[in-house]
């Protein structure tokens, strides 16, 4: 089938720290911005998911999917991911001036980026990043945007040309239906994302990146911390534990017992 | 002389790394006690890219190089040494191919490269493996066939690859012969039971019995099939099986590491902190830098433009010490872990399992100490 429509799409990714190395990462007490130096980085998981979500909208519709980061120049590596992914465009919003922003000040950088390149007819970010947590840019980018945004996206279909979307959370679904543009936040419910292939990598290594600086993309304030009305005061890793009881009764007394215990505690 | 690793073979690592842990691990044994060849993995590593990395982008590879082959070997064999075993296996055939006729590369290779068919190279027969040139397959042109008979052993996924490439002698020559699956009088006869690196990649016999080949099918000259099968052999099968071991050897140091690390004796002092125990992973992690320093080395000549046979010596060594230091430190990982070491639950008895598979493959490791011995003596 002939696609007479090639649409628009921006993916916002970020490039965060592993995870599995969060018990290590520390906060520089100036700034309360995270110090990445030794640690290992990787792309945003739901991210992932969000440029998989386009990823797929543009084999089955037709589109243009362009990913754009916001962070210091080692966020190129999470664009060269998702180009290997077989996103078409890169574009990394990178300058001093950014550094420290909070999820506001990102959101608004992210937006002014998008406008820059000219507008998109979907926009779809992770629902929420794994190190800062907040979950509020995908709503941020699309009121600086100027368009309507919903979260917690787990399927996208294009239907007559109108969009019908369904939100996953634990306990349901629901489903809307929209038009363009859209600003969307992926959940974990989305389909799991492709893998990089080998042609997709030495695309990726070989591309010339596009930087847009502050040159491009204007913030009011001096500088990002200046600008952020929120920031970062502490973090804490959290150690979880487990009350433990042994109980050394006869079979049927010891589960007696543990019911007794449970019915107290309320958990039954 | 630049050892970082490029930002390209970094991704390529995580590319494998994903595809194991998400594809592979979580199946791993459905995979193994499966009744049927599991051909759905060999058409990822196919979409994937990886069986095209040191093929020519007009037939459908991506020339990514064989230092990328290399990391990708190790990568997998890292997460399950078997996977390490099929990208070596299919990209054995390919690397023949590169000696045919380009309407045999046109024919076959898109097939090869998208994982839709699987590859073999068959030159062990029951009375030797290491000697390609004591060939007992006969052979005779009648026609516009050759007829086959004989048999191969202990060939990788023998049955069920769709393409295997083969000896075959016509009185004192040798020629090298592609046998399709579909040929009349070709059959599989007796199944090795295998665990460790062909834990899903089953090692078969082959059966010939006046098997008629199409002359079309002769690859390179008649009479000159040895040179085409061990360039495959040296510089994938070589490469391949270093890699496997490398990624075998790497496994068993840093999950030895891991032990150490978080092992308290008496509740109190790590294990990591007994000397004895230090110097046992001291030795084990120069082991696999003294590995992957020849094994990259190897890959890189090959890189160069290097042929296999020139760089014979090389390979070999990298074959040899990567082999050994697999077996040393699946060993010594055992002594780490005491006797939680040769419990399934911990897996080193299986990785050793894999180790010791890789003595006789892919080069045995005393036929490579004959190589490195026949080098010192043209000098």
């Amino acid at each position: 089938m002939k696609r007479i429509m090639s649409y628009k799409i921006a993916v916002c990714v970020k490039q965060v720290p592993d995870p599995e190395f969060f018990s290590k990462v520390k906060l520089d007490p100036k700034s309360g911005t995270i110090i990445r130096t030794g640690i290992p980085s990787i792309v945003n998981p739901l991210d992932r998911h969000a440029l998989e979500m386009a990823l797929d909208f543009k084999d089955k519709y037709g589109a243009v999917v362009t990913v754009i980061s916001m962070g210091p120049p080692q966020a190129v590596e999470a664009l060269q991911v998702a180009l290997a992914m077989g996103a078409d465009e890169a574009y990394l919003l990178s300058d001093r001036v950014f550094a420290g922003a909070d999820s506001l000040l990102t959101a608004e950088i992210l937006a002014k980026g998008i406008k820059e390149l000219g507008g998109f007819d979907l926009v779809f970010c992770g629902n929420i990043a794994v190190d800062g947590s907040t979950g509020q840019v995908p709503a941020q980018v699309a009121e600086y945007l100027g368009c309507p945004h919903i979260t917690h996206v787990s399927e996208i279909e294009l239907k007559d040309g109108k969009l019908e979307i369904k939100a996953t959370r634990d306990f349901g679904y629901t489903v809307y239906e929209a038009q363009f543009p859209l600003t969307i936040g992926v959940n974990k419910y989305s389909q799991a994302p492709r893998n990089m292939t080998v042609s997709g990598i030495m695309r990726a290594v070989e591309y010339k990146m596009n930087i847009l600086t502050s040159e491009k993309v204007k913030i009011a304030a001096k500088n990002a911390l200046e600008g952020s009305p929120t920031r970062v005061l502490g973090m804490e890793e959290v150690k979880g534990g487990r009350k433990g009881l042994i109980l050394t009764d006869e079979p049927k007394e010891a589960v007696k017992k543990a019911v007794e215990r449970l019915v107290k505690l309320g958990a039954v | 002389m630049d050892f970082a690793e490029s930002r390209g073979v970094q991704m390529l690592r995580e590319l494998c790394r994903e595809f194991a842990e998400k594809e592979i691990l979580p199946h791993i044994e459905e995979l193994k006690h499966g009744s049927e060849f599991p051909y759905h993995v060999t058409k990822r590593y196919g979409d994937l890219g990886l069986i095209g990395l040191t093929v020519a982008k007009k037939y459908g590879g991506n020339m990514m190089g064989h230092v990328a082959a290399m990391a990708a070997t190790e990568e997998l064999a890292y997460h399950y040494p078997t996977l390490g075993t099929h990208l070596r296996g299919y990209r054995l055939v390919p690397q023949v191919l590169e000696h045919g006729t380009e309407e045999q590369r046109q024919r076959w290779m898109p097939k090869l490269m998208s994982g839709e068919w699987m590859g073999s190279l068959a030159t062990t027969e029951p009375q030797g493996g290491s000697a390609p040139g004591t060939c007992m397959t006969t052979c005779r042109r009648e026609g516009d066939y050759y007829i086959l008979n004989g048999r191969k052993v202990m060939i990788t996924r023998g049955g069920d690859s769709q393409l295997v490439l083969i000896s075959a002698r016509e009185g004192d020559k040798i020629h090298c012969l592609g046998i399709t699956k579909d040929l009349n009088g070709r059959s599989t006869g007796r199944r090795e039971s295998m665990a460790g690196v062909s834990a899903f990649s089953p090692v078969d016999e082959i059966i010939f019995e006046d098997t008629k080949v199409p002359a079309e099918n002769l690859i390179g000259k008649e009479g000159k099939g040895l040179g085409p099968l061990l360039d495959g052999i040296g510089a994938v099968g070589r490469a391949g099986g270093a890699g496997t071991c490398l990624g075998i050897a790497r496994w068993a140091y840093e999950t030895a590491r891991k032990y150490a690390k978080e092992r308290l004796i008496g509740g109190k002092d790590r294990l990591l902190d007994v000397n004895s125990i230090r110097y046992m992973l001291a030795d084990m992690d120069l082991r696999v830098e003294k590995a992957k320093l020849l094994c990259f080395r190897f890959a890189w000549q090959l890189d160069q433009g290097k042929t296999a046979r020139e760089v014979g010596r090389e390979g070999a060594m990298a074959k040899l010490f990567a082999s050994e230091t697999a077996v040393y430190n699946c060993y010594k990982a055992i002594e780490i872990h005491g006797g939680y070491g040769t419990t399934e639950e911990f897996k080193i008895i299986g990785r050793l399992h894999s180790a010791l598979d890789m003595i006789g493959a892919a080069g045995a490791d005393n036929i490579m100490r004959n190589t490195i011995a026949q080098a010192q003596d043209r000098d």
